[in-house]
């Protein structure tokens, strides 16, 4: 099923139809589940914001766009059912204070020799839990945009929608991201 | 897409298979979406069953107030001369429309229809809601 017939699942869903919404449920539990626990962390917490997220989602979903995209929509209610649990709970969004020192610096500091790595090898599984550690290694925000990109395919523009923030912000943010991931690996000397 | 973030692609994938949410998840988030539904329903019912009751205890203290001011208007006799003499209705038809219209207990009428039209109102909202309501209830049990 592609994401196009998202939207055609919630029009059969106000019509009626009882099995759309269960289709839904199930295509995006998981990545909603992966999406929030970034926020809350992994287990109960994030169990219980997906949940309320899709509670909230289809206590809107009368009022949902039908020419819009649907996940883009879902994520939005995702992060903002995660923020209000943090709310509630006074923590913290590492959010902002992982990256208020984080965006001052300057993306030269970021940049290494551009000359391509020696990324030929396959990727093997130490490889792989190698690049994992690096990704958790970065502040929330990065892992963040990177895990919205390339686990959920979002576009750069949807990445914006989905997090509330300015577009030229997501790009910069995915920008330095793979930076300072080039850095860190190089640092590491993964492929050499 | 470089390399690299083929590497960075295939490295996030794999970590979100590792952690999976319980696989009950779902069936839990569909459950307590039935739930609040239920109790949406329900709350639903209960505001428009009241509503009704209200309004049906409204419309018989209206009607048991105005109803002598309705029966006993000279609009209710001139009425009777529809069936008892139409030729004359006929004939004088502007004099008669006039002195209907002037006759008429406008405040009285008004009022009753008011509650008429408010209890027939939430009474089909309850009926609605609840038909609804079982309607999809029976088609989740078939699916």
């Amino acid at each position: 099923m592609n994401t196009d017939s998202d939207e055609k699942l919630v029009a059969l869903y106000l019509q009626g139809d009882e099995s759309a919404l269960r289709i839904l449920v199930q295509k995006y539990t998981s990545g909603l589940y992966n999406f929030t626990a970034q926020f809350v962390g992994y287990g109960q917490n994030a169990e219980d914001v997906a949940q309320e997220a899709f509670i909230k989602a289809w206590k809107s979903l009368s009022k949902f766009d039908l020419t819009k995209k649907f996940k883009p929509w879902l994520y939005q209610i995702a992060r903002n059912s995660a923020i209000d649990f943090l709310r509630q709970r006074k923590l913290t969004i590492s959010l902002s204070d992982t990256l208020a020192d984080d965006e001052t610096k300057n993306e030269a500091d970021y940049l290494v020799d551009p000359a391509p790595l020696p990324l030929a090898q396959s990727i093997n599984l130490e490889t792989k839990e190698a690049v994992q550690n690096l990704i958790k290694s970065l502040p929330l925000i990065y892992g963040t945009v990177l895990k919205l990109y390339y686990l959920e395919e979002f576009s750069l523009p949807e990445i914006a929608q989905v997090l509330g923030e300015p577009l030229d912000t997501i790009k910069s943010r995915h920008r330095r991201a793979l930076l300072r991931l080039r850095k860190l690996t190089a640092e590491s000397k993964l492929f050499s | 897409m470089d390399k690299f973030e083929q590497i960075i692609r295939s490295a996030i994938s794999s970590e979100s298979v590792a952690s999976q949410p319980p696989g009950f998840l779902a069936e839990k988030i569909l459950i307590a979406i039935e739930n609040k539904r239920r109790f949406y329903v329900l709350a639903k019912l209960i505001i428009y069953s009241f509503s009704t009751l209200f309004f049906l205890v409204g419309l018989i203290l209206i009607w048991q107030a105005e109803k002598i001011n309705i029966i006993n208007s000279p609009a209710v006799n001139l009425l009777s001369l529809l069936f008892s003499d139409f030729a004359v209705v006929v004939s004088y038809w502007q004099d008669y429309a006039l002195s209907l219209i002037e006759s008429f207990p406008v405040v009285s009428v008004v009022a009753v229809a008011v509650f008429v039209w408010a209890v027939c109102a939430s009474l089909w909202m309850t009926v609605r809601t609840y038909f609804l309501f079982t309607h999809r209830f029976i088609k989740r049990i078939q699916a």
